[in-house]
């Protein structure tokens, strides 16, 4: 428990509706999915309840969050803050912590149609944020975790690869202008915001604080709170009065698929065809989406249910599937549609490939286009055992995340045919190009069940071989490589960087009162 | 189901929020982007679908007791079932039967239901009503222009808040049966509460004694089928029932009954009724009216960790709730438009009346009526037409408490009004 | 000192006489010119300058210097010239990457990179002897917004001696595993972010040498084309631009994409034609497969946006045709320089703004040269959309000579920037005496984390102190 004057404290910032320390509800705040593999990983028994908070807060605005910032620094009290705070790096990690769950922080503060950006704050979530940029003919990059999930989050602080990323690239890269409540309780704010008011870059004078803010991982919110993102908008290829609009009932769905838009499987015989497809297709700009996955994840992204999955996988999909591009072709006109369609046959056609849309092999409906762009098709892979999680994360090229994949299969065999993950014969795995195919990476989500105290610890296993597999093979650094341990096993193949990361730590946090578990303890903590 | 018997799937949540939001393909604005009301007003994660099913797992593991807070965790849920619906997009859990179990759990180990709720379960034991009105005075709504055959065997089951709250309605509906020709009977002082009140709040030993007796009664008055016009009775008697009580009479709501008149021609829908109205699909009508379909099969591994079902399980995702019925009459009714809110059938928001919300925690069902009130308000219709006597007391205090320009009717009511009032 | 320095290198890459300081003379003439020629050599010179509370400039584009922002600041200065790190370590046409070092110029790489069918992607027209490292250093806008996914662009992966003689390699390149390693894997060194939890190339671009001295970067770069036309239109306001210029920035159909008034361009072609007051400039391409296709689609569709924003799209103008203005692309200036060409001196003005604020700057700017006399028809400006069109770099060119207009022009560029300080030009990139007035328009705190950043990276201020906001000396 806080003692009761810093409770009381922390009250008469919020409010009393605001402020909740009871047992029940701080549990909602320590059950995180994958605590039971980071737990498994660190030889503990496998569970998804993590550390309980001593208090959550319920802040609405960025001067109170300034201010519990400012008294946990005085009452030596850990804080995490979140969105949506989906996984262990949400939840606090001290048992002198109190968890700031932005629900209230919700809304979109401008959209800029001209200059291509929107202000948000951290609980727009995805799906919000795309249906308010339908009016502007504008869209988001929205991360992979899917349209439940803030994209300010993504943006400001965790990874951010997603399944329109040949399009819009990577979170990290789309943040504009930022407010951040750093360790201390001092609002920073990045950029040409901080100058004028005007969200439309994050960087200078001078050096780039972003490079501080979140590198390519993000600092899962080990470094501050961050209120206030502005971030890039792409074009919604779709013409101005077409609406998003379904109808039909659950499962179900239909959706009103743009004019223009096509989307492709093509599949190709050997991972080198494969990989020159996929350059050339991603270099041409023809593709929305350039999603590579096993055939029983083919199996799960067109059908609504496990059983549909599953029944499709055994009608001989995966006999028909080898590498294959999850494709759309997503045009702005019927001569941009007619040039890109006719690029894609060609390039197919080039490198000996075929498309099992065209073939029958695999069918989306209208809905799975929805689902596509509001990007929804990761969370297809829960439906086999209602969890699964990724390994690996490299990001550097298309040819290494080819690589990573032919490596990783023994691997995953080798736990498959233990019987403790999903069987997808060690294909299991997630590519996708960004940037127009500047860059790629690979991970392998991995199905298994989070019930079963054998499958969690054969998953941790598996986790771990992974990252040693990416450290020996100089395969780029993996997702989870973060928090002070992790950080020490992969530093000396990578130039001792958590040095560096402990004294940024240490300079904006003296205190080290923002959770450091998935970053790292500053080297100047006073504690 | 115990508690215990959830345990893999409280255990299986991933916490994604998916529970807090109506199916994310269907989301067409920030606004109207949630499902539950309860996250809504309280926030705390706990308050959602998936963080009651933690709630729950914590409370089964032995990880909580039940404080005055967590109770009201567990009782601030309209049990609307919206939670469900989203989750089993992807995942095979089902966070409404969780929540429904954790109150069974706490009212086995007498912490709950709420005081308010042990009010009106006293009430209804005693009254056999839950608002503490004389038994007597239940058909006190009947008119002299009404007819009813007590040797009928098709029952009218009117419903406590009809009766007592909401007369109209079932002034409305006999007069409808009556337009129809058909031959219906009451049960008039001898009608008991259908058990949703209680059954609702967890106190289930007592909900299934109501039930049985319900049951018992309409078999020894050869009743073959009942028509309700409130969609509490309508869920309890439809689904919940068989679960607990076996019966094979037949239950059909008030929304499917006019709508089969008007194809049988039975009733004529003359009168012009110039409005434009949207439509509240109520949750006991809508995703929580799909029946439960037993089964039985085997769980087979057939892949390493993946588990399908032989033969395939039915999954109960809301789609079988009865959402044309009512469209289709209001779209029959001469000079009525129907518009659409944005968050319809399977994925409708609640009222927020439900679950015993309403006596609990009257605060919360206001502000959730609000919610809805102002989406409805956002289509520009003038009307706001639901078949639900619960959901429409909510609404009208709703409409007052917002000094809102919007009508409120049951569909019944609309209905009579297009026949030139009925026979 | 020059002992120690030349016990690092050797005794001829090392300099104390005066006729050489004096060409990297700034506020303060150097003590010594080293030419590092490896990293390792850079890092010696790094650790004992910290030993030896010795300021340290990285120079590495040859000849004079408009910004002076590599000229030393302070005394006792030792200037590390990086003309002879000048290999083009690796070009990789699969990944569209090129690894250069410090000495590298562009013309060197255009020609490198053609050969593999690539092109770089570059500003307009930098000077013939411009290291390609310091200008994405620099984060010199280039030509084509359509490839310029964030700032940084095209500025991938680094490697640093930070200030405190730690050798670091920034983004994938920091590992796992050597660069030979990473290569082996198919790795191309095309993530810059990162490693890990910090972008230490956001840290180091645009810190004008006051974080780290690089020994190399990867760079982004792009296939060249198969088949290109130019497109040209004119316009008295820049703002008759504007809905095209929004609805194409939408589309990425064009690769270069910028606007230039009368002077501007009169002093790129270096003629002094009759130019219309605004000139738009669009290059337009396809390559590989169907390339002709490809020029074909895009081209009709930015026809048909022009046609649908009222702007006339042509291949010449009435004074400049297309040729003329390719012949000024995807190639370095000719010597002398282009903005000093026409009046043998130049000040540059530049910052970041939205283009729907341009021309309401420009006319404050120009308002302001007329009050102080400056002629407005020597005022080149070159308007360059950045970030796929979500910012753009404004550059106001103050062409004057030694003897004529120099006062003005220097009270022009004092004044008038302060002006669009004050209305709101944001100075990404600032430069000289008046970046103190910048950084007095940040907040404190703002000022107060770079300076925390500083102090991990350069803790004895031994990088170019005197520079941006860091004013500490060793």
């Amino acid at each position: 428990m806080l003692e009761k004057k810093v409770y009381e404290a922390f009250t008469k910032i919020v409010g009393e509706r605001h402020i909740s320390q009871d047992l029940a509800v701080m549990d909602t705040y320590a059950f995180q999915w994958c605590n039971e593999i980071e737990g498994a990983q660190r030889g503990e028994e496998p569970q998804r309840f993590g550390v309980r908070p001593l208090a959550v807060v319920l802040p609405e605005s960025t001067e109170q969050v300034q201010s519990i910032v400012k008294l946990c620094n005085e009452h030596d009290v850990t804080f995490k803050a979140f969105c949506t705070g989906m996984g262990p790096w949400a939840g606090v990690s001290d048992p002198r912590a109190i968890q700031i769950d932005l629900r209230r922080m919700n809304r979109i503060i401008e959209v800029d149609e001209k200059n291509m950006y929107a202000v948000i704050e951290p609980y727009v979530t995805n799906a919000e944020l795309q249906s308010e940029l339908f009016e502007f003919g504008l869209m988001h990059h929205a991360q992979g975790a899917g349209p439940q999930t803030a994209p300010l989050a993504s943006h400001t602080s965790f990874v951010g690869p997603g399944f329109t990323s040949p399009y819009t690239g990577f979170s990290a890269r789309n943040v504009l202008g930022v407010e951040w409540v750093l360790p201390e309780g001092e609002i920073l704010r990045l950029g040409s915001f901080d100058h004028s008011g005007k969200w439309f870059t994050g960087d200078g004078p001078g050096i780039s604080l972003r490079g501080i803010m979140r590198g390519w991982l993000g600092t899962y919110g080990g470094l501050g709170v961050f209120t206030k993102a502005a971030i890039r908008l792409f074009s919604w290829p779709a013409p101005k009065d077409w609406k998003w609009k379904t109808s039909g009932t659950i499962p179900d769905y239909d959706w009103d698929v743009p004019p223009y838009w096509q989307m492709y499987v093509l599949n190709f015989e050997e991972w080198e065809e494969y990989q020159k497809a996929m350059y050339e297709l991603s270099d041409r700009e023809v593709t929305m989406v350039a999603t590579t996955s096993a055939p029983e994840g083919l199996a799960a992204l067109f059908t609504n249910t496990k059983q549909d999955a599953i029944e499709t996988i055994f009608a001989g999909l995966l006999a028909k599937t080898r590498n294959y591009i999850v494709m759309l072709v997503a045009a702005h006109t019927q001569r941009e549609f007619d040039f890109r369609t006719k690029l894609v046959r060609l390039i197919m056609e080039k490198y000996g490939g075929n498309d099992l849309i065209a073939e029958g092999v695999t069918t989306p409906m209208p809905m799975h286009y929805g689902e596509t762009v509001r990007n929804m098709l990761g969370g297809h892979a829960f439906r086999f055992s209602n969890c699964f999680q990724s390994t690996h994360g490299g990001m550097d090229t298309i040819s290494m995340a080819v690589r990573l994949a032919q490596l990783n299969q023994p691997i995953k065999q080798k736990y498959i045919d233990k019987g403790v993950i999903g069987d997808d014969r060690g294909l299991g795995i997630w590519i996708t190009s960004y940037e127009s195919g500047h860059m790629a990476h690979m991970e392998a989500p991995t199905v298994y069940d989070p019930t079963d105290i054998e499958s969690c610890l054969g998953y941790a296993a598996y986790q771990d071989d992974c990252n040693q597999l990416d450290l020996d093979n100089a395969l780029g650094m993996p997702f989870f490589i973060v928090g002070d341990e992790v950080h020490n096993f992969y530093a000396k193949r990578a130039m001792n960087y958590p040095d560096w990361l402990r004294k940024i730590k240490g300079a904006f946090d003296p205190n080290g009162v923002s959770d450091p578990s998935h970053y790292v303890k500053g080297v100047e903590k006073k504690k | 189901m115990t508690l215990g018997e959830f345990e893999d799937m409280m255990d299986s949540c991933v916490r994604c929020s998916k529970c807090k939001f109506i199916p994310q393909l269907v989301i067409q604005s920030k606004r109207f982007s949630s499902i539950c009301p309860s996250i809504d007003y309280y926030n705390f994660h706990a308050y959602s679908g998936g963080g009651r099913m933690i709630v729950a797992s914590a409370y089964h593991k032995g990880r909580v007791e039940l404080t005055k807070e967590m109770l009201d965790v567990i009782y601030s849920c309209t049990n609307c079932g919206g939670c469900e619906v989203s989750c089993k997009w992807v995942y095979e859990l089902e966070p409404n039967e969780a929540i429904h179990e954790l109150r069974v759990a706490a009212v086995e180990a007498g912490a709950g239901p709420m005081p308010k709720h042990k009010k009106y379960i006293e009430l209804v034991e005693r009254n056999n009503n839950p608002y503490g009105e004389d038994p007597e005075k239940r058909p006190a709504w009947l008119t002299d222009d009404i007819t009813t055959d007590e040797s009928s065997s098709t029952l009218y089951f009117v419903g406590c808040t009809a009766s007592y709250r909401r007369e109209e309605i079932a002034v409305a509906t006999a007069k409808i049966l009556n337009s129809a020709g058909e031959d219906f009977r009451l049960m008039g002082s001898d009608e008991m509460c259908c058990g949703s009140p209680v059954f609702r709040v967890g106190d289930e030993k007592k909900a299934i004694e109501i039930m049985k007796s319900n049951i018992e009664q309409f078999k020894e008055t050869g009743i073959e089928k009942i028509i309700t016009s409130c969609s509490g009775c309508y869920n309890m008697l439809k689904v919940e029932y068989p679960r607990f009580v076996e019966h094979d009479i037949e239950v059909i709501h008030t929304s499917q009954m006019i709508e089969e008149f008007i194809e049988e021609e039975k009733i004529k829908l003359t009168e012009k009724v110039p409005m434009k109205v949207t439509y509240h699909d109520p949750c006991h009508l809508g995703r929580m009216a799909e029946p439960y379909v037993p089964w039985e099969g085997e769980k087979i591994e057939v892949l390493s960790q993946v588990f399908i079902y032989d033969p395939p399980k039915p999954v109960r995702r809301g789609a079988g709730g009865v959402y044309d019925a009512p469209r289709n009459v209001l779209k029959q009714i001469p000079g009525v438009e129907l518009v659409e809110m944005e968050r319809i059938r399977e994925y409708s928001y609640c009222c927020g009346a439900g679950g015993g919300c309403r006596s609990a925690y009257p605060d919360f069902a206001l502000w959730a009526s609000n919610e809805r009130l102002e989406e409805a308000e956002s289509t520009d219709a003038s009307t706001l037409v639901s078949a639900c006597p619960f959901c429409g007391t909510n609404f009208k205090e709703g409409i007052e408490s917002r000094k809102s320009e919007m009508d409120y009717f049951d569909l019944t009511e609309l209905v009579l009004r297009s026949m030139g009032g009925g026979k | 000192m020059k002992d120690a320095i030349v016990k690092i290198t050797t005794n001829d890459r090392v300099s104390d006489e005066e006729n050489t300081l004096s060409q990297y003379s700034g506020a303060y003439p150097p003590s010594l010119v080293v030419w590092p020629t490896s990293t390792e050599e850079i890092a010696k010179i790094v650790k004992w300058a910290n030993e030896n509370a010795t300021s340290l400039v990285p120079v590495s584009s040859a000849g004079s210097k408009l910004r002076r922002s590599s000229l030393p600041k302070v005394e006792s200065t030792v200037v590390l010239d990086m003309s002879k790190m000048n290999k083009i370590l690796r070009i990789d046409s699969e990944n569209k990457v090129a690894m250069v070092e410090p000495g590298v110029t562009y013309d060197i790489l255009i020609r490198e990179l053609k050969k593999e069918g690539l092109r770089p992607l570059m500003p307009l027209l930098p000077k013939a002897s411009k290291s390609v490292l310091t200008s994405c250093l620099d984060r010199e806008p280039i030509t084509t917004p359509r490839f310029h996914w964030d700032t940084p662009d095209p500025l991938l992966c680094t490697e640093t001696v930070f200030g405190t003689g730690d050798i670091f390699r920034t983004g994938a390149a920091a590992g796992p595993g050597t660069l030979e390693e990473q290569w082996e894997s198919g790795q191309a060194q095309k993530n810059p972010q990162g490693p890990s939890q910090f972008d230490p190339y956001r840290l180091i671009q645009g810190s004008q040498g006051t974080i780290g001295i690089v020994s190399w970067i990867s760079m982004k770069c792009e296939m060249l084309p198969d088949a290109q036309q130019f497109l040209l239109a004119q316009a008295d306001d820049i703002e008759a631009f504007q809905d095209f210029n929004y609805s194409l920035f939408r589309r990425r159909l064009a690769d270069e994409h910028f606007m230039l008034n009368s002077a501007g361009l009169s002093a790129a072609l270096g003629s002094k034609k009759q130019l219309p007051p605004w000139t738009l400039i669009l290059g337009v391409s396809g390559h590989g497969t169907i390339a002709d296709e490809e020029l074909d689609y895009r081209l009709g569709d930015i026809k048909d946006i022009a046609r649908d924003t009222d702007v006339k799209l042509e291949e010449n103008l009435k004074d400049v045709k297309s040729s003329e203005i390719e012949s000024l692309l995807n190639r370095a200036s000719k010597v002398p320089y282009w903005k000093v060409r026409a009046k043998g001196e130049c000040l540059e003005v530049m910052f970041t703004t939205t283009l729907d604020r341009v021309q309401e700057f420009y006319h404050i700017f120009l308002d302001f040269a007329k009050d102080i006399g400056f002629p407005v028809d020597q005022i080149g400006t070159y308007v360059q959309p950045m970030v796929q069109g979500t910012n753009t770099h404004v550059g106001f060119d103050l062409y004057y000579s030694l003897d004529d207009l120099m006062e003005q022009a220097i009270e022009l560029v004092a004044k008038g920037q302060k002006k669009l300080l004050d209305e709101g030009a944001y100075f990404s990139r600032p430069y000289g005496l008046f970046t103190d007035a910048v950084f007095e328009k940040a907040s404190p705190l703002t000022v107060d984390a770079m300076k925390r950043v500083k102090a991990i990276f350069d803790p004895n201020n031994i990088l170019n102190p005197g520079t941006l906001c860091f004013k500490e000396v060793p």
